[in-house]
């Protein structure tokens, strides 16, 4: 056997058993998911495995699943912009940190949220923001308000914890951006004669925007994906795409409705990343 | 003059954002304290009953215990396929190689509830469902991206000249392997074997979809008891975790450099 096919083998059989197991439980559930998108589901729950697009006219017709997509939509555009507005100041703060103790301490309380289950995350905001909780309790002790202000249940209490669960994802990347970057870039311009202001405008920023945009995908397909979170802080009712899914599939246990808006989902989570990296690409380009 | 006035504000910004990351955690750690019999602020009074009736709560415990029986069937198998892709797709270039790339890291950035609902039909046809076998599976796709991240930290920065060097000085393959290859990566394998076993301890996208009564990990009795009522034992429960993830993060920190997670 000649050394070429020697290695190839060998890296065949070191990939195999990932493979192997994504191919079973990742690819052939997703194939088997679309195509019970195209069966349907008769009024005695009965399903019907002959191709139709009949659940994704319901889809197409019903004003419910508009509204969710809307809702879905709204909150990603929140949650992105928010992230990067919050996240991208803390992450330069935290990189530019002098002392190396409290970089590392700025890095955990960043990576810390990643090995906490989204659970208690979400529950934290459910003790925050309840009636009775620490927000409304403060309020009230304060005196600013007489009545608690009812936050569970609303779309800004969604916003608010769907961000938390989220910036970490928009961090690390930034952070990496930043790292990467070579500081005799910023002191070059700033030997030239720019101000520490221009320098972060004409040449940090567009040098990080590698991160930004990888971050911001990422937070956006989380964003169109999160259920647990909105589920404990809102409820079922709150119109969301992800919830819609949930809802129908575990609720109303008609799986092939449920796959197809799966595939509606996934399609447009392609689409909505594809539209904002064009966006933030064409930013970039604008910046250098 | 003006630039430091803004240098105070980023400072000021963004230590309120480490707070905002910071909050939620910490109201729940301190609420575990709190003695009053629902949720209340300000506190009523510094009890440790919660932590007692957790100890003491049969339920509970069959849920700590199941979470980690899988955690400890997921961590090592992630491990294991992880560190081979991960050693393959670093030190090789290949055709596909991209293809594998992405398939690998798709479950990462698959919508959850999407993963999830693949995996209910497709483990309902299987008879999967509710299963000790269906959770630990699911588990393992939603672990693999980050181990395969995580190890292929070590593995870029192993120097290949020093496994070439152990082999021109006699060692044989498995020699080098075990004993030039395993050292050199073990800081990236144990910190792809933490945020594996976290991951899978605190799975719950997917854990929602395809446990059952009979399989109710940590963090799904969690969420069945948060969807009914406010049950202090909760904050008892969640302080766990994040003491854990305090333990680990130091852990993280030694191993490879909090740094370089991302």
């Amino acid at each position: 056997m000649s050394r070429g096919w020697r290695q190839r083998l060998a890296v065949g059989g070191l990939l195999a058993p990932a493979v192997v197991l994504l191919v079973l439980f990742f690819v052939l559930p997703s194939v088997d998911l679309f195509r019970l998108s195209l069966a349907w589901m008769d009024p005695q729950r009965a399903i019907h495995p002959d191709v139709s697009l009949s659940n994704y006219r319901a889809f197409a017709v019903n004003p419910y699943f508009h509204r969710m997509v809307w809702g879905s939509l709204k909150l990603t555009v929140w949650v992105a912009c928010l992230c990067l507005l919050l996240g991208y100041p803390a992450t330069y703060y935290m990189v530019h940190a002098r002392s190396t103790m409290y970089r590392t301490v700025l890095y955990a309380v960043v990576v810390s949220p990643l090995l906490i289950s989204v659970i208690v995350r979400s529950y934290g905001w459910v003790v925050l923001l309840a009636n009775n909780g620490v927000v409304n309790g403060t309020l009230v002790a304060l005196g600013i308000v007489h009545q608690p202000i009812r936050m569970l249940g609303t779309f800004g209490s969604v916003v608010v914890a769907t961000v938390h669960v989220l910036l970490p994802f928009m961090m690390l990347p930034i952070a990496s951006a930043l790292q990467g970057l070579d500081p005799a870039l910023e002191r070059a311009a700033q030997n030239l004669g720019a101000t520490p202001l221009q320098t972060f405008w004409r040449v940090t920023l567009p040098l990080s925007m590698p991160g930004v945009v990888a971050g911001t995908s990422l937070v956006i397909a989380l964003t169109l994906g999160i259920f647990i979170t909105p589920l404990l802080v809102a409820g079922p009712l709150q119109p969301l795409f992800a919830i819609g899914i949930y809802y129908v599939t575990l609720s109303e246990l008609n799986f092939p409705l449920g796959a197809a808006l799966s595939f509606v989902l996934l399609v447009f989570t392609l689409a909505v990343i594809g539209l904002a990296s064009r966006l933030l690409g064409l930013i970039h380009r604008r910046m250098v | 003059m003006r630039y430091l006035r803004l240098r105070t504000v980023l400072n000021v910004f963004s230590i309120l954002v480490y707070l905002f990351l910071l909050a939620p955690l910490v109201v729940v750690v301190l609420a575990s304290f709190n003695s009053a019999d629902f949720l209340s602020f300000p506190p009523q009074g510094f009890s440790l009953r919660w932590y007692q009736s957790v100890w003491e709560s049969e339920l509970w415990g069959e849920s700590f215990r199941l979470s980690l029986i899988i955690m400890g069937l997921v961590t090592p198998l992630a491990l294991l396929v992880g560190t081979l892709a991960a050693y393959a797709l670093v030190r090789n270039s290949f055709p596909g190689k991209g293809a594998i790339t992405t398939l690998i890291m798709a479950p990462m950035v698959m919508p959850q509830i999407i993963l999830g609902i693949a995996l209910l039909t497709y483990f309902s046809d299987l008879g999967l469902l509710d299963s000790l076998v269906g959770l630990v599976l699911g588990h393992l796709i939603v672990t693999l991206p980050f181990t395969v991240r995580l190890v292929s930290i070590s593995v870029h920065n192993l120097d290949p000249t020093l496994e070439r060097a152990a082999q021109n000085l006699g060692a044989t393959p498995l020699q080098t392997f075990r004993m030039v290859t395993m050292p050199l990566l073990r800081p990236g394998l144990v910190a792809g074997a933490i945020f594996a076993a976290i991951l899978s301890f605190g799975e719950l996208a997917v854990t929602l979809l395809i446990a059952g009564a009979r399989t109710t990990t940590l963090p799904l009795r969690i969420f069945n008891y948060t969807e009914y009522n406010f049950d202090p034992t909760i904050n008892a429960v969640s302080t766990i975790f994040v003491l854990l993830a305090l333990v680990l993060i130091i852990g993280l920190d030694r191993l490879i450099g909090l740094v370089r997670i991302g």
